[in-house]
């Protein structure tokens, strides 16, 4: 009978555990050592180094930029958005799957979600904080962004909310500020146990403070878990919402490419698509230089490579009937644009587009290449790449060739462009080696949780 | 004694439902003599939206297989025999292949467009009108390839029905190891789920496209699958005598959960369809919802809003409905009920642009259909419909 319970919970017998062999003290142990006592492996300085060389290479361009204007990136008219929003595009996508795993998959009480959710919470964060550059940056003028905020101004000025931008800027603050709450909420625990184990001072006065006075006594393990429910309950729509209205600013314009209306759940895919692979690009190697095999396993990666493999269909799907229904519609526009996208000066980039995020992630079909880390590691690289294409050549191959043949022009990105999103990804990596060093990157409280349900289950 | 009182239900449904079929036939034959072109549009409505039960309940099905889940215990016997009802679409597909030219505008302007094939291309697009694109009518829209199709299409779903309904039909656990295989069925049901929907819906206005409309509906029918399911196994659950149980409380609850999820994305994407086409409002897209919101037609269209959407969100919310079998069965209903609304919405005013006009076919041939579709739903169920088991405590 325990037997067959057994295998209604997880499927199939074959399937790994979900956490090594540890107990309480052991899994506590092996993950606060990461912040209190371990010494910081030399990668890590290594790693924090480029990336912080690249975080000055942002703040150079960004500098410029401020000094310039946008006249140094390669925007023009027509492509008057060009990197900044395909970056923006692709960063925001890349949070997604931090809000899935840590909410959705709460929500549909996921256990495997556990010893990946606090560092893709994390993920969500520095992504969306690389993303919310990218719009105040194009402005131009980024010193009058509050400009979006509606307030009572004395000008007379009131933002435009018929604007998808408009709810852009809604959506995205909304995103922000949940997530970070979603997040500090569920670290308060750990940070307890840090405070409680750590040795010198100042590191117990820091996290005691952060802890905001935890004791870990039932009536705040009650509350908590309400408030963290309830978190969940918010951050879950923000999945589909942000998204869609990332989406909405292409769809409801007329420009051929950007007016379908698959766009809003095809974005909402891709954006997992994309946001798992990154999970999986941080993930590997982060498991591999602390060793944490026995607590993000090879089920871990297969469940998200699965996810993955999931989203990535529904992308193609969302290739596939557009490009049907641009012939099948008749429409001269719709069809250009199609040809234009597979043969046009950009053409190269579908295609590469296609083979990343089409063509490759079908490998993930077979369980050898799910359990084969390096091979998932380059084909996660891959789709990363594949996805910042796709919305390169939304966001540019559209806006080159709109309607009138006489206001055709082509995009080419500047120095500058590459420099500030090369920029973007240094400060990525910045944030998230700050955070594997000062916080704990896997819950410790929830594997505890983890590991005793499934001492209940073996039993 | 409490599996009679299932077993009752179920011959009541089947009987009831064969009466409302030899009813609805009846009237149908005799309409048919009158005015078949109108009768073959409601015939088109019925059999589209039966057909969107059936192929709705395989797709959750397969959902099921891939991700596992308490809530599919209850389900699969429901989902298995509402997707073995393929062969009746299939059949019922018949007369609507052989009246394609009185039904697609399509089938019937084969010559007229050849005409327009040096149609300059500011012609082929600024007109909202009628005009097939002839390479599309050529290659895709004619009325051989759409027979050919369609033959293709059933026959790929009927396998799909054999392989996942009939072979894996003993105990109450998810089959092993046939999730790649539900994966791999999954996505080739989906891709010709929407080219089916292409050629019987979307092609009733030849020029008018939407990208979404495939996956549209795809989640209508998944929807209606799973709504009709909810229903069934509530209603049969307060059927059984106090005391035992058909279907474990919670599990219900988390049908009833899962029907607000479909329900939220099914919503998702209809509003997306209306919002992008309403702010682009080209005029080769505009029409098809300027058809539909003239005339009276747009009181269907709020019908379906409210009555599809708003109302049972809301109660779908409640805890304590989800856990009331009776009430959850209502709810689910009015779901599936309003999905018939929603389609007749979109499919008729195709027919019938300008003034609201409901025939009564359009009554009479889906229920003649959905009286088919129910006795044999029924008689399925009979055979697989688990025995009632004494009420546990930890339940």
């Amino acid at each position: 009978m325990a037997q067959s319970g057994k295998n209604l919970k997880h499927g199939s017998t074959r399937q790994q555990p979900l956490v090594g062999d540890y107990t309480f003290g052991s899994v506590t142990d092996k993950i606060s050592a990461i912040v209190l006592r371990g010494r910081t492996p030399r990668n890590w300085y290594f790693g924090f180094a480029v990336a912080f060389l690249l975080v000055m290479v942002l703040l150079w361009s960004v500098g410029y930029l401020f000094l310039r204007g946008v006249g140094i990136w390669g925007i023009n008219m027509p492509v008057a958005w060009g990197f900044a929003i395909v970056n923006f595009v692709w960063w925001i996508g890349i949070g997604h799957a931090g809000t899935l795993i840590s909410a959705i998959l709460l929500l549909l009480r996921q256990q495997w979600r556990t010893s990946i959710n606090r560092f893709a919470e994390a993920m969500t964060l520095f992504a969306v904080a690389c993303a919310g550059l990218f719009p105040l940056l194009h402005l131009g003028r980024p010193e009058y962004f509050y400009y979006l905020v509606p307030y009572p101004a004395t000008t007379g000025m009131w933002p435009q909310f018929r604007s998808p931008l408009m709810w852009d800027f809604f959506a995205v603050a909304t995103y922000a500020t949940v997530s970070l709450f979603f997040w500090y909420v569920g670290l308060i625990p750990d940070l307890a146990t840090l405070r409680d184990r750590a040795k010198r001072r100042f590191s117990r006065i820091a996290y005691g403070f952060l802890a905001m006075g935890w004791r870990g006594s039932a009536r705040h393990w009650q509350r908590y878990q309400r408030a963290y429910l309830l978190l969940a309950g918010l951050a879950t729509p923000l999945v589909v919402s942000v998204h869609t209205i990332v989406s909405l600013d292409f769809a409801v314009s007329i420009i051929p490419g950007w007016h379908t209306t698959v766009f809003p759940p095809y974005f909402v895919a891709g954006a997992i698509y994309s946001g798992f692979a990154m999970v999986l690009t941080i993930a590997i190697p982060l498991r591999a230089v602390y060793g944490l095999q026995d607590l993000v396993t090879a089920r871990h990666l297969d469940n998200m490579a699965k996810v993955m493999l999931a989203s990535g269909l529904v992308v193609a799907y969302g290739y596939l009937i557009e490009a049907f229904i641009a012939w099948y519609s008749g429409n001269l526009f719709e069809r250009y644009m199609m040809l234009n996208r597979a043969f046009g000066e950009y053409g190269w980039c579908y295609w590469l587009l296609i083979a990343s995020n089409i063509v490759v992630p079908q490998l993930l079909w077979f369980r050898s290449v799910r359990h084969s880390v390096p091979l998932l590691f380059v084909i996660a690289l891959v789709i990363n790449v594949g996805m910042w294409l796709e919305r390169f050549i939304i966001v540019v191959v559209s806006l080159s060739r709109d309607f009138l043949p006489s206001s055709w022009g082509l995009y080419v990105p500047t120095f500058w462009d590459w420099a500030t999103f090369i920029g973007t990804i240094g400060l990525f990596a910045a944030l998230l080696f700050v955070f594997i060093r000062l916080l704990p990157m896997i819950s410790i409280f929830e594997m505890r949780e983890l590991l005793e349900e499934s001492k209940g289950e073996h039993s | 004694m409490s599996a009679e009182a299932v077993r009752e239900t179920i011959a009541r449904w089947q009987r009831g439902g064969l009466l409302v079929a030899a009813v609805g036939v009846g009237l149908c034959a005799l309409a048919a003599t009158v005015r078949l072109d109108t009768l073959l549009e409601s015939y088109l409505l019925g059999f589209l939206f039966w057909w969107m039960v059936s192929i709705g309940c395989l797709g959750v099905l397969l959902v099921y297989y891939l991700s596992g889940g308490r809530w599919g215990l209850a389900a699969r016997p429901f989902l298995e025999c509402g997707a073995m009802t393929m062969p009746l679409a299939a059949l019922a597909f018949v007369p609507i292949a052989l009246q394609m030219d009185r039904i697609y505008p399509w089938a019937a302007e084969s010559e007229h467009t050849v005409a327009s094939a040096d149609a300059s291309p500011a012609e082929m697009t600024s007109d909202a009108g009628h005009h097939i694109p002839p390479d599309v009518q050529r290659l895709y829209l004619n009325v051989e390839f759409a027979q050919a199709r369609a033959v293709g299409y059933f026959v790929l779903w009927v396998l799909l029905v054999l392989a996942f309904c009939l072979r894996a039909r003993r105990g109450p656990r998810r089959p092993r190891g046939r999730r790649r295989l539900a994966a791999v069925a999954l996505a080739l049901m989906i891709l010709t789920c929407t080219f089916a929907s292409i050629d019987w819906g979307m092609s009733l206005d030849p020029g008018w496209f939407s990208t979404i409309y495939g996956a549209l509906i795809a989640m209508g029918g998944a929807l209606a699958g799973l709504a009709i399911t909810t229903a069934a196994a509530a209603s049969l659950q307060s059927r059984t005598p106090s005391g035992t149980q058909l279907v474990v409380p919670p599990t219900l609850a988390d049908l009833g959960t899962l029907t607000m999820a479909f329900l939220m994305l099914w919503a998702y994407f209809a509003f997306s369809q209306f919002l992008i086409i309403y702010a682009g409002n080209l005029p080769e897209e505009n029409v098809w919802y300027i058809t539909r919101l003239q005339g009276g037609w747009q009181w269907f269209g709020l019908a379906a809003i409210v009555g599809g959407f708003v109302v049972p969100f809301g109660l779908l919310l409640s805890r304590d409905l989800k856990h009331n079998p009776r009430w959850l069965a209502g709810v689910a209903l009015l779901v599936f009920g309003m999905q018939f609304v929603y389609l007749a919405w979109t499919i008729l005013p195709s027919f019938r642009p300008g003034e609201i006009l409901v025939r009564w076919t359009d009554v009479v041939a889906p229920l003649a259909l959905g009286g088919l579709w129910t006795a044999l739903f029924a008689s399925l169920l009979a055979r697989r419909v688990p025995e009632p088991q004494p009420t546990t405590e930890d339940s």
